[in-house]
């Protein structure tokens, strides 16, 4: 249990530093936030307690608000893409056990279904951010290029990252 | 009492989520309202620690470009300093110190971290208020206006970003001297709005765009950017206008904070004015 715990908040170290001092920092387009935090509120294994789930969302948009200058964003969305976490982890992995320790991934779900499921709540995150920050009616155009292109970043890079991490089991 | 529990166990999730996102909203509401409140104040400290470590070691990548700018603009002061006019006219009559005033000095500050790729944009420096910085000082670089201080811890500067909603700039055209309004839609980061200029003399592609020095923490006359496009608008007879900024918000490294040795006496001027 105590390793399970150790090698969680490790992971969060990790993704907030890739994210803070490497992502925050590229320039791609001048459109696109790469926003890969996302995947840690996804890849939480399937057993792990609902409220631990909410609680690590919390923090962890709130140090990644801590680092851009706007604190209360992330956090408010990170949370809320935790509180629909279970309703998505339930269509995409039925079959799962919530006693599982497996993390949803692309060896545990199926490639195709991981990536319907990453997509959907990446565009969720991504479009209820970009909405929240923009909040005018007159940029509707800029701001869905924005969310497109942020989500489609966004989606491969998480893609790419539970390719390496999460190596497909070959039975 | 035990329903009342068993109420509490199955819907725990759901309250914590309430409270959570309660949390979040207040400290969105707050940190728009107050700025400079005791939880942004923290998390400046600790993000603006982190990067000026990181800056340590990224600033070596930069500094090829950072030296060339820094050459350019020694070499443009040069040519600013009185021994390299020749004097034509000796005005006997003016007595030094009280015909020229200085209203501005600037403090030389870097940016520790920057973002240009969001619809709120912010810089921030490695100075604040132990180096004279405070609240509503403008910031500009060599070559034009960067944005406004809006969060000074003592060691460090929050500056929004002239690529931001709520950035207002008032600018002039510098051939016509007819004034506008510059901001940012969103979009590219190299690309400014000039709104509600007049259209009662034309305007031309390439026309620079200047600050206009109706606003008090700004100097007069620098450079914003260049006229790229523009079409009148039919119903108010104002221009709207694409303008390419003079600076590469990408790239800036180095920057001014614009010090106002007369702001407080303008302020109190205005104060008396609302009062009256």
């Amino acid at each position: 249990m105590a390793e399970k715990i150790i090698k969680g908040v490790l992971q969060f170290i990790l993704i907030l530093a890739v994210q803070v001092l490497i992502l925050n920092n590229v320039n791609l387009f001048g459109f696109v936030e790469p926003l890969l935090y996302v995947w840690f509120i996804l890849f939480m294994p399937y057993n792990c307690p609902k409220w631990l789930v909410l609680t690590a969302s919390f923090l962890l948009g709130f140090c990644v608000d801590v680092f851009s200058a706007q604190v209360g964003f992330h956090t408010a969305v990170s949370v809320f893409t935790a509180f629909i976490r279970p309703v998505f982890t339930g269509i995409f992995a039925p079959n799962q056990d919530t006693n599982s320790e497996n993390n949803p991934s692309a060896s545990d779900m199926g490639f195709v279904k991981f990536l319907v499921y990453v997509s959907i709540m990446t565009l969720i995150h991504v479009s209820l951010l970009i909405i929240v920050e923009t909040f005018r009616i007159n940029e509707l155009g800029r701001m869905f290029i924005r969310i497109g292109l942020s989500s489609i970043v966004t989606v491969a890079l998480i893609i790419v990252c539970d390719a390496i991490f999460f190596r497909v089991k070959r039975v | 009492m035990n329903n009342l529990i068993r109420f509490f166990e199955r819907y725990y999730y759901v309250f914590l989520f309430l409270i959570l996102e309660g949390v979040a909203i207040y400290l969105i509401s707050v940190n728009s309202y107050y700025q400079g409140s005791f939880i942004t104040n923290i998390a400046n400290n600790i993000a603006g620690n982190t990067y000026r470590q990181l800056d340590k070691i990224t600033h070596y990548f930069y500094l090829a470009s950072a030296n060339e700018e820094l050459v350019r603009e020694n070499a443009r002061l040069r040519a600013e300093i009185e021994s390299s006019y020749v004097k034509f006219t000796k005005r006997e009559f003016e007595v030094n110190d009280t015909v020229y005033k200085q209203q501005f000095t600037f403090i030389e500050s870097k940016i520790i971290s920057k973002s240009t790729n969001r619809r709120n944009n912010y810089f921030m420096l490695n100075k604040g208020r132990s180096s004279g910085i405070t609240k509503d000082m403008s910031v500009i670089a060599q070559n034009g206006i960067v944005g406004i201080v809006t969060q000074v811890t003592d060691n460090f500067a929050l500056v929004m970003s002239v690529l931001h909603q709520d950035s207002k700039i008032a600018v002039r055209n510098k051939r016509t001297m007819l004034t506008g309004t510059l901001s940012w839609e969103g979009g590219s980061y190299t690309t400014g709005q000039v709104i509600d200029m007049p259209s009662s003399m034309p305007l031309k592609k390439g026309d620079t765009i200047v600050t206009s020095g109706f606003s008090r923490n700004l100097p007069e006359g620098i450079d914003v950017g260049y006229v790229k496009s523009f079409e009148k608008d039919k119903g108010t007879g104002f221009y709207n206008i694409d303008i390419r900024f003079s600076v590469d918000y990408n790239k800036l490294e180095y920057v001014y904070v614009v010090k106002n040795f007369f702001k407080i006496e303008q302020d109190e001027l205005e104060k008396g004015m609302k009062d009256g």
